[in-house]
C-alpha cells in the first residue's frame, strides 16, 4: 500500500491481543552490535543487493546503454521491442529502456531526500516534545495526533494541484506530510529512556541533564528512527509514483516511472505491454528492496518488536 | 465513557476548523480559478471575469473566507461551481459509494488475513508459509493504482469478465444487484489485495502460536477438524488487533481508495475530490477535505470506543 | 484473551451490519430498471463534462458545448445554421428575415403554426422575452449573472431595440449598419425564444427575474421545462451519471422524432468511454487520438472523422517586455521563422493519425464553408529557410541559439498539463525549432492557470499553447471580430490598426460578394502577419453504432450538436 507503515510502535506500548515483550534496549554503547545483527540477516542482503542493482541500473545504466531518452523519432512510434530498442519505443519514438533508466533517478533522489528531511523534522520534534514533557508535550502530541488522523493524500493532492510541480515542491510536501510517525516514535523512545538507570546514574554523577539526554538518547533513538526512515523512503517513492500517475509529477520531458505508467494507460486496449509493465515492475522492485532492508533493520535495531513476534 | 466521547468530539471541532482554514488558504494561494477549466475552448477573459463575479471570486480574500466560514457554521458546504448543485448533495451521493468499497474490502480483507495467518501458523515454516510470505511482500510493494491497472488489463480487457470502471452500464436499460456487483468486484479486489498484504505480515506475527497449539490439541482431543477450529478461534480473537489496525489504517485506506477510484473511474468521494482539485471547484474541494477529516476522526473514535467495549481492561 | 460471548457477538454483528449498510448505501445510487420495449440511444458526453444549465440563454461559466446540446433538445433557435455555416430556417422559429439597405433594421418573421408543447402558439412576445433576459443580464453590472454570449453578435451594445410587431413579427433595430449574413448567424442565432407566460415571473424586476431563472437553471425536471418547442422533453437524471430525454409528441417544427428516448451519459475517462462503446452500452461516443489504433475493436460501431468548426494556435507574447525574448516576437519575420519551424504535416501524421489539415489562418478548411481562403499565404515547414530568414535580419547563433542585440531565442512554452498528445507534440516542436537555433523549454501548467497567466503581467510569459483551440460559436461567422476583440483570448499585445480596420470592414453592410471579398482581404492579412502561430486542424472521431442511422448525416459540424430528432434505430 502506498502509505507509511501501518504498525507504529510508539504510542502503543503494547498492542492489545499480542503478548507483551520487555523493552530491552541496549545501553549507551553504540550500535555496532545492531549493525552486525543486520548484516547477518539474509533478508538484509537480499534488500541491499536489490537496491544496489537498481542503483546500478538507473545511474550506471545510462552510461552503458547510450540510446537517447529525449529525442523524438516519429518514424518508430510505439514499436514493440526490437534489437535496436530492447524494450520498444514510446509514443514519441523514444527508447523505453533508456527512459526507464533515467526515470528511476529522480524517483530515488526525491524519495531519499524527502525521507531524510522528514526524519530530521520528526526527530527534532519528538526530542523536543519528549524532553519538554508536561503540557508542552501534551500539546505537541495532540497536534501530531490530529495531523496523523488525516489522509495525507488529500492534502498532497491539493497542494500539488495548486502549485507548479517541481522536484523541490515534491520534496517539501512529501517531507511535510510524513514526519509524524518519526516524531511519535522518537518521543516515545525519549520517554522510555528518561527513566533508565544509566541516565539516573549520569545525573547523579553531576552531568547536566540536557547533555546527558542528548549524548545517551540520540544513539538509541537513532536506531528506531533509521528503521522508520527506511520505510518512509519506500512510502515516498510510492507516493511520487502515484502523484506522477495522476499528472502531478514533474513536467516533460524528464522521464519518471509514475508518469510513464500514466501515459501507458491510454494504450491498455492495444496491449502495448512494454509500456505498461516495465515501469510498474521497477517500482515494485524498488519497494521490495526497500521493504526488505527495512524489515532487516527492524529486526536488528528494534528487537522489542521482533520478540513480540513482529516481522522477521 | 460518555465523558470520553464528548471530550473527543469537542476536540474534533478545533481540528476541523484548523483543517478548513488550512485548506482554504492553500486553495486560494494561487490565482487561476475554476472558470477556465469549466469553459475550456470557450474561455475568454470576459467570460472568465463574469464567472468570477458570479462565484464571488472577485471579492477580497478575507471577505470570501468570512462568507464561506459563515456558511460552514450553518452546516452549509456551498454550491459546486462545476455541477451547479449543493456540495452536500454531491457528497451525500458519493461518500456512501466510497464507504461501500472500503467497507466491503475491509471486511473481506479481515477474514482473508485471518485465514491466511491461521494457515501460516498452522503450517509454520512450510513451503506454503514461505510462499505466502513472499506473495505478501510482493503485493505490499505494489502501488495500488498499478495493481488496479493490471486487474483491468487481465480481467476486464483480456477476459472481458468485468467492466473497466464506472458504476453502471447503460443507464436505464439494466440495473440491480448483478450490474452493481460486476462493477465493484475489481475495485474491491484491488483494495482487498493491498490491505491483506499489509495486514497479513502483521497477522502472521500476531497469531499467538502457543494459543494455536492449544487449540490444535483441544481439537485433536475432541476429534474436530483442526484447521477449522484454528480458524474459528483465530477469528474470534482477532477482533482487538483488527480494530487497532483498522483505526490506524483509516487514513491510508481512504488514500488508497482514491487511487482505486481514479483508476476504475468509480464515482466515489475520492474521485469527486480529485476532479474538484483539478478543476479548482473550491466548494467541492473544501467540503471534501472537511468531510474526509470528519469521517476519519469519527472512525478513529469508534475504533477507540470499540476497544473499550471489547476489552474490559481498557478504561477511559 | 477470551471475550465475553455477548460482547463478541455484538462486535461481530456491528462489523457485519456496517458492511451491509455500506453496501446498501452504494446500491442506493443506482438507477431504477427500465420498462420493457423502450431501449434508449445512449450518447456519451465529452469526458468529464456535465450539463449544469438548461435555460437556453446561459450564464458565462455555463456557456459550454454540453449545455448547448441540452438546450437544443428542448428549444429551437430563432435562426438556425446550416452544415456549411449559412443562415437556415429549418428547425428554427423564424421563417424569413429581411433588412433595410443600411443594415440597421432587421425584420424577423416567425413561422405560423408553431406551438409550445402545451398548445399555446409561439409568439413574438416570447422572442422579446428572450432578448430581455439577455439584455438585462449584460447591460446591468449588478445583475446576478451575466449572459455568456456577451460581446458576440454585437450583444448588447449593437442592439438598440427588439420590439414585437404583431404576434408573429419582431423588429430588431441596431445602433449602426452591419452585414446581414453576419448579423443573422452571429446575432439572431443567439436568441432562443422561451414561453414568456411560463418564465416571466417578475416582469417589473429584472434582477429578481434573473435570480429566478438561475434558481431553475440546473433543475430540468421543474415544471417550467415542461413547456417547450423543441423535439425532446427532459425526462430524468441521476446527477453526474446520466440525463435522459423523451420524444415530444407535440413537436410542430418538423417531423416527429422516431427515437423515443435519448440518454446522455457522463464519462469519467476516455478509456471508460471506449470500454462502454466496445461493450455496446453506449451507442454514440468519441474515440480519442490515443485510442485511434484500437478503433478496430469497436465492432458494433462505425468510426468517422468529423471536423468541427474550430482551429488550433499558439499564443505569442508580442509586447516589448516579453519574458526572455523581450520584443523579438514583435518582428513579423521572427514569427514567420517560428511558423516555418512547425512541421504541420508531420504532426498530423504522427500525432493525429494522419487525419488533419494544415492551417494558415483562422478559418479551417473543414467543414466546408464559403469563408475558407484557398489563397491564404502559407509558411510551410522549412527550418533551413527559417534560419536563413533570421540570419538575414541580423540574428547569429551563439552557443547554438540565435541571438541578436543580447536577446537569445531561448524561452519557455507553457501548455496544458494532462494531455499526452499535447505533451508529445510540444516535445516534437522543441526538436524542430532546435534546427533553427531556437531553444525551447517546456513547462506544463494547469488548464485554469494558463489564461490567467496570459492575462497577467506581460513580462511573465513568452509563449502559451492553450491546446484546446478556438471553437466557433455563437460567433459562427469567422470574421475575427470576436477572436481579435479585446475581450477575447489572451492579452498578447498584438496591435495592428490595419487588421482592426479590415475586421471592421468585414462587418460592414453590403452584398454577399462584397462581404466575401472583404473577408479574403482580412484573412490574407492575417495569414501574412501571423499574429499567432497556426497549428494543424484535426478532426474528432465519432463512433456511431451501426444500427443508429442518420446520426452522422444529421450531425451539424458548425454548431457541434447532435440532432436526435433525425435518427432512426434499425431493427
Amino acid at each position: 500500500m502506498d502509505a507509511p507503515p501501518l504498525i507504529e510502535h510508539a504510542g502503543l506500548a503494547t498492542v492489545p491481543g499480542v503478548p507483551d515483550a520487555d523493552g530491552g534496549l541496549p545501553a549507551e554503547r553504540g550500535l555496532s552490535r545492531e549493525w552486525r545483527a543486520f548484516w547477518r540477516n539474509k533478508i538484509a542482503w537480499a534488500g541491499v543487493g536489490g537496491l544496489a542493482l537498481i542503483i546500478l541500473f538507473t545511474y550506471v545504466g545510462p552510461m552503458v546503454w547510450r540510446a537517447n531518452p529525449y529525442t523524438p523519432n516519429l518514424l518508430v512510434i510505439n514499436q514493440a521491442p526490437t534489437a535496436a530498442h530492447p524494450l520498444g519505443t514510446d509514443n514519441l519514438g523514444r527508447d523505453v529502456l533508456a527512459r526507464l533508466m533515467l526515470g528511476g533517478q529522480l524517483s530515488l533522489e526525491i524519495g531519499f531526500i524527502s525521507a531524510l528531511c522528514s526524519m530530521v523534522i520528526g526527530t527534532a520534534y519528538g526530542l523536543v516534545s519528549g524532553l519538554a514533557g508536561g503540557a508542552v508535550d501534551n500539546l505537541l502530541m495532540r497536534i501530531v495526533d490530529v495531523l496523523i488522523s488525516l489522509p495525507s493524500i488529500f492534502l498532497l493532492l491539493l497542494i500539488d494541484s495548486i502549485f507548479q510541480p517541481s522536484a523541490f515542491l515534491l520534496i517539501v510536501i512529501l517531507a511535510l506530510t510524513s514526519w509524524f510517525y518519526v516524531a511519535r516514535l522518537v518521543r516515545s523512545q525519549v520517554l522510555t529512556l528518561r527513566g533508565r538507570e544509566y541516565v539516573e546514574a549520569a545525573r547523579a554523577a553531576g552531568s547536566r541533564t540536557r547533555r546527558v539526554m542528548v549524548r545517551h538518547l540520540l544513539p538509541n533513538v537513532l536506531g528506531v528512527v533509521m528503521v522508520a526512515t527506511t520505510f518512509q523512503v519506500g512510502g515516498s517513492i510510492l507516493t511520487i509514483a502515484g502523484l506522477s500517475f495522476l499528472g502531478l509529477g514533474l513536467p516533460p520531458p524528464t522521464p519518471n516511472w509514475g508518469e510513464m505508467l500514466s501515459s501507458s494507460m491510454s494504450y491498455i486496449f492495444q496491449n502495448y505491454w512494454w509500456l505498461i509493465y516495465p515501469p510498474g515492475l521497477l517500482i515494485v522492485a524498488v519497494e521490495l528492496a526497500v521493504n526488505l532492508v527495512g524489515d532487516a533493520m527492524q529486526a536488528a535495531f528494534d528487537p522489542r518488536l521482533a520478540r513480540a513476534g513482529g516481522r522477521s | 465513557m460518555s465523558g470520553y466521547i464528548t471530550r473527543r468530539l469537542l476536540q474534533a471541532i478545533p481540528t476541523l476548523v484548523g483543517i478548513a482554514i488550512l485548506s482554504f488558504l492553500i486553495v486560494h494561494a494561487v490565482p487561476g480559478g475554476p472558470a477556465a477549466a469549466m469553459l475550456g475552448p470557450r474561455s475568454t477573459p470576459a467570460r472568465i471575469a463574469a464567472a468570477n463575479r458570479e462565484f464571488g471570486l472577485d471579492k477580497p480574500l478575507p471577505v470570501q473566507f468570512g462568507l464561506w466560514f459563515w456558511q460552514l457554521l450553518h452546516l452549509n458546504l456551498g454550491t459546486s461551481y462545476f455541477f451547479n448543485q449543493s456540495v452536500a448533495s454531491l457528497i451525500a451521493v458519493n461518500l456512501p459509494r466510497t464507504l461501500a468499497i472500503v467497507g466491503i474490502g475491509v471486511t473481506f480483507a479481515h477474514v482473508i488475513a485471518i485465514a491466511m495467518g491461521s494457515a501460516q501458523s498452522y503450517r509454520k515454516d512450510s513451503i506454503f508459509d514461505q510462499v505466502v510470505m513472499v506473495l505478501a511482500y510482493f503485493f505490499y510493494s505494489m502501488p495500488t493504482f498499478w495493481l488496479g491497472i493490471i486487474l483491468i488489463v487481465i480481467f476486464s480487457i483480456g477476459l472481458g469478465w468485468f467492466p473497466t470502471g464506472g458504476i453502471s452500464n447503460a443507464t436505464e436499460t439494466s440495473a440491480g444487484f448483478g450490474v452493481w456487483a460486476s462493477h465493484i468486484i475489481l475495485p474491491v479486489t484491488t483494495i482487498v489485495i493491498g490491505t491483506v498484504a499489509g495486514w497479513g505480515r502483521y497477522m502472521r506475527a500476531a497469531m499467538n502460536e502457543i494459543l494455536i497449539q492449544d487449540y490444535i490439541r483441544t481439537a485433536r482431543a475432541k476429534g474436530l477438524g483442526e484447521f477449522v477450529v484454528v480458524f474459528k478461534h483465530a477469528l474470534r480473537n482477532s477482533l482487538l488487533p483488527l480494530i487497532t489496525l483498522f483505526g490506524l489504517s483509516l487514513p491510508s485506506l481512504f488514500g488508497g481508495a482514491l487511487y482505486v477510484e481514479v483508476v476504475f473511474n468509480y464515482p466515489g468521494l475520492g474521485l469527486l475530490f480529485w476532479d474538484g482539485a483539478v478543476q479548482r471547484d473550491y466548494p467541492v474541494v473544501l467540503g471534501g477535505v472537511i468531510v474526509i477529516g470528519a469521517v476519519t476522526i469519527l472512525g478513529n473514535l469508534i475504533a477507540d470506543v470499540l476497544y473499550a467495549v471489547v476489552d474490559p481492561r481498557i478504561q477511559y | 484473551m477470551v471475550l465475553r460471548p455477548s460482547v463478541r457477538r455484538f462486535a461481530l454483528s456491528l462489523l457485519g451490519s456496517a458492511a451491509l449498510v455500506a453496501g446498501g448505501a452504494g446500491l442506493a445510487g443506482l438507477p431504477s430498471a427500465l420498462a420493457a420495449g423502450q431501449q434508449p440511444v445512449v450518447v456519451a458526453l465529452g469526458v468529464q463534462e456535465s450539463p449544469n444549465f438548461f435555460f437556453p440563454e446561459p450564464s458565462a461559466p455555463s456557456f459550454t458545448e454540453v449545455n448547448g446540446q441540452m438546450e437544443h433538445m428542448l428549444y429551437l433557435p430563432l435562426v438556425n445554421i446550416t452544415h456549411n455555416d449559412a443562415p437556415s430556417f429549418v428547425d428554427a422559429v423564424a421563417k424569413k428575415v429581411t433588412w433595410n439597405a443600411a443594415g440597421t433594421v432587421f425584420d424577423v418573421f416567425l413561422k405560423p403554426g408553431l406551438k409550445w408543447s402545451n398548445g399555446t402558439p409561439v409568439t413574438s412576445a416570447d422572442v422579446v422575452f428572450a432578448w430581455d433576459v439577455i439584455r438585462d443580464s449584460t447591460v446591468n453590472p449588478k445583475a446576478p449573472w451575466t449572459y455568456g454570449g456577451s460581446g458576440m453578435g454585437g450583444v448588447p451594445t449593437l442592439w438598440k431595440s427588439v420590439v414585437a410587431k404583431g404576434s408573429d413579427e419582431v423588429v430588431v433595430t441596431l445602433s449602426h449598419g452591419v452585414d446581414a449574413n453576419w448579423f443573422e448567424i452571429d446575432g439572431l442565432s443567439q436568441l432562443f425564444p422561451v414561453p414568456a407566460s411560463v418564465w416571466n415571473k417578475y416582469p417589473t424586476d429584472p434582477n429578481q427575474e434573473l435570480k429566478f431563472i438561475q434558481s431553475l437553471a440546473n433543475s430540468p425536471t421543474a415544471a417550467q421545462y415542461k413547456v417547450i418547442d423543441g423535439p425532446y422533453f427532459f425526462s430524468a437524471t441521476v446527477p453526474n451519471q446520466y440525463w435522459s430525454f423523451a420524444a415530444n409528441p407535440n413537436y410542430t417544427a418538423g417531423p416527429k422524432p422516431t427515437v423515443q428516448k435519448v440518454v446522455f451519459q457522463y464519462e469519467t475517462s476516455n478509456e471508460a468511454e471506449f470500454a462502454a462503446l466496445k461493450g455496446g452500452s453506449v451507442q454514440i461516443g468519441y474515440v480519442p487520438n490515443t485510442l485511434f489504433g484500437a478503433r478496430g475493436q469497436l465492432t458494433n460501431d462505425t468510426v468517422s472523422p468529423v471536423y468541427t468548426y474550430m482551429f488550433d494556435y499558439i499564443f505569442l507574447n508580442e509586447s516589448a517586455m516579453a519574458k526572455d525574448v523581450k520584443n523579438a516576437f514583435q518582428s513579423v519575420y521572427v514569427r514567420r521563422a517560428l511558423q516555418m519551424g512547425i512541421n504541420q504535416p508531420a504532426i498530423i501524421k504522427a500525432f493525429y493519425n494522419g487525419y488533419g489539415v494544415t492551417e494558415n489562418d483562422q478559418v479551417p478548411r473543414y467543414p466546408k464553408t464559403i469563408f475558407f481562403d484557398r489563397q491564404a499565404t502559407t509558411y510551410a515547414y522549412n527550418p533551413a529557410a527559417g534560419k536563413k530568414l533570421l540570419e538575414a535580419h541580423g540574428w547569429k547563433p551563439v552557443n547554438g541559439v540565435m541571438t541578436k542585440n543580447g536577446v537569445a531565442l531561448k524561452f519557455t512554452m507553457y501548455f496544458n498539463s494532462g494531455d499526452d498528445t499535447a505533451a508529445a507534440i510540444a516535445q516534437y516542436l522543441k526538436s524542430t525549432w532546435a534546427l533553427e537555433g531556437i531553444d525551447l523549454n517546456l513547462e506544463t501548467m494547469q488548464e485554469n492557470t494558463i489564461f490567467t497567466y496570459g492575462n497577467s503581467n506581460a513580462n511573465k510569459w513568452s509563449m502559451l499553447w492553450w491546446n484546446g483551440g478556438w471553437i466557433y460559436g455563437p460567433d459562427f461567422e469567422p470574421t475575427g471580430d470576436v477572436f481579435w476583440s479585446p475581450v477575447t483570448g489572451v492579452d498578447t499585445s498584438f496591435e495592428s490598426p490595419e487588421m482592426t480596420k479590415l475586421i471592421a470592414l468585414t462587418e460592414a453592410p453590403g452584398t454577399q460578394a462584397q462581404h466575401l471579398a472583404r473577408f479574403r482581404q482580412f484573412l490574407n492579412y492575417e495569414s501574412q502577419q501571423l499574429p499567432y502561430l497556426w497549428m494543424p486542424d484535426y478532426p474528432s472521431f465519432d463512433a456511431v453504432a451501426k444500427n443508429v442511422q442518420n446520426a452522422m448525416a444529421s450531425f451539424n459540424p458548425i454548431t457541434g450538436f447532435w440532432y436526435p430528432e433525425y435518427w432512426h434505430v434499425a431493427g
